[in-house]
């Protein structure tokens, strides 16, 4: 049970959200947006978040719009993984929602939650940012288009009031050749001890990655080295995992060096199936 | 402060006084005497509070009951003698029976949804239950059976 109380509202349009949240704030409520919620709920039942106002943006257009717009792949904040996966309009983005959590959980966690949520691992993210997605912002002058990377830097770096409305893919991005992995500690269902996506664009392999350091990241100069094709396979994927700048985590889900073991695998066979396809 | 909200559930209109803060899970058995929906972790990870929403199954932990409001919700006090329900009695599909609301109610929506759903779907789906007396076998023959009816 959540051990204190809230204000609820649930407004039809942005713009209207924009507005309770900053009356909210004034009135010291600490409002919160809410999406697919099942963060907000588990957190604030353990009282990990204190609230007293909740603005659900379920019920705006923008954040339910799921489809072409031209030659643009639209999927609001509010649609569920499930759906996603479903629907495998973006196929790589659908296997990667197939792996967070279990199905019915996926029915309620939204992406737009999952990629500004406060667990660090955000593995929704990870096709987007290969795919060089588009996120749209609501803001109180309108709508914002903003290249991901950068609103993304580890975490969304989004200012409230402003809060994700969508996010947007080319759709010449959703019919490359892709590859994901996860890797956990025991199930299959869990936080991942190593999660990656993959694509292979005209400029060669893009990567990103999760549960391997605190937060999720893509990262040219891994590319880098991952495409440099004057070196052999083994020293490509050591030298690419020579560039991760960030310590790798090392906690009891896996040590770090349990870690660099699975990703160098893992990198050898992607790199491998990438060339296969490309013969 | 508790608010007076309507809820459609198994095909009825009730009223219930909640708080904004309650689930669905609570509101549904305090509020309701629906006891169906289990609490078991209350944190989204055991599925023995599943409940149907709109055709999919949702758990109710992690759901606010002001959520509902407008929706379509079945819990397991809406289904009367469905072929799942039948099978999980046939194929004997429970030992303590805590988790077989959750389980029944997410191959219910299964059936529904995906009437011949391949094995790949199957373990996909249930995978959102765990079944402390691991009666997993015979809930697997319970869904086989009723899918190899449909086909
Ligand atoms: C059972 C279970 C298993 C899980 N397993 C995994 C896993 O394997 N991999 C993984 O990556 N994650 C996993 N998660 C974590 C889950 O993806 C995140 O907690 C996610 O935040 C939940 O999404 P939601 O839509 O329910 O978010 P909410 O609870 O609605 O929101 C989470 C946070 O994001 C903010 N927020 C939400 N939407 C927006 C928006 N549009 N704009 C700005 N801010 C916003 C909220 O204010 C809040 O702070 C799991 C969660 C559960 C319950
Ligand atoms: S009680 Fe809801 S998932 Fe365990
Ligand atoms: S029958 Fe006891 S938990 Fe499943």
């Amino acid at each position: 049970m959540i051990p204190y109380n809230f204000d609820y509202e649930k407004p039809s349009s942005f713009s209207e959200a924009i507005s309770i949240y900053e009356k909210w704030e004034v009135d010291g409520k600490n409002p919160i947006y809410y999406c697919g919620g099942t963060e907000i709920i588990t957190m604030a039942r353990m009282d990990q978040i204190q609230t007293k106002g909740v603005i659900d943006i379920k019920g705006m257009p923008e954040c339910l719009d799921f489809g072409w717009e031209k030659d643009q792949l639209v999927i609001g904040a509010a649609i569920p993984l499930a759906k996603l996966e479903e629907e495998k309009a973006f196929p790589l983005l659908s296997r990667v929602c197939n792996r967070i959590a279990d199905h019915t959980s996926r029915c309620k966690i939204t992406i737009g939650g999952n990629i500004t949520g406060k667990i660090n691992y955000r593995e929704a993210v990870l096709p987007l940012l290969v795919a060089d997605a588009t996120c749209v912002i609501a803001s109180k002058t309108g709508m914002k288009q903003i290249p991901i990377h950068d609103v993304f830097d580890g975490k969304v770096q989004i200012q409230p009031p402003e809060f994700l409305l969508q996010v947007r893919v080319e759709r010449k991005m959703t019919t490359l050749p892709y590859l994901s992995e996860k890797r956990t500690k025991i199930d299959r269902i869990g936080y991942p001890v190593v999660s990656l996506a993959a694509i292979h664009a005209e400029d060669g392999i893009r990567i990103a990655f999760s549960g391997l350091c605190t937060d999720p990241f893509r990262s040219l100069s891994v590319e880098e080295e991952l495409n440099n094709r004057s070196q052999s396979l083994e020293s490509k994927v050591q030298s690419a995992i020579e560039k991760i700048s960030v310590p790798i985590l090392d906690d009891h889900h896996a040590s770090s060096a349990y870690r660099k073991f699975i990703l160098s695998n893992l990198l050898v066979d992607i790199i491998k199936e990438f060339d296969e396809v490309s013969e | 402060m508790n608010r007076q909200i309507h809820l459609n559930i198994n095909g009825e209109e009730k009223s219930v006084y909640i708080r904004n803060a309650d689930t669905l899970l609570t509101a549904l058995r305090e509020q309701l005497g629906l006891t169906g929906a289990k609490p078991g972790c209350e944190n989204g990870d055991c599925g023995a509070c599943t409940v149907i929403i709109e055709g999919m199954p949702q758990k109710s932990c992690i759901m606010l009951a002001v959520e509902g409001i407008g929706k379509q919700i079945t819990t397991i006090e809406g289904l009367n003698n469905t072929p799942i329900q039948q099978a999980f009695l046939e194929k004997w599909a429970f030992q303590c029976g805590y988790c077989t609301s959750g389980f029944i109610m997410n191959c219910h929506a299964l059936m529904e949804k995906h009437p011949d759903a391949e094995d790949v779907v199957v373990e996909n789906w249930l995978q959102s239950n765990i079944c402390r007396c691991t009666s997993y076998q015979e809930i697997k023959e319970a869904i086989h059976s009723v899918l190899s009816k449909n086909s």
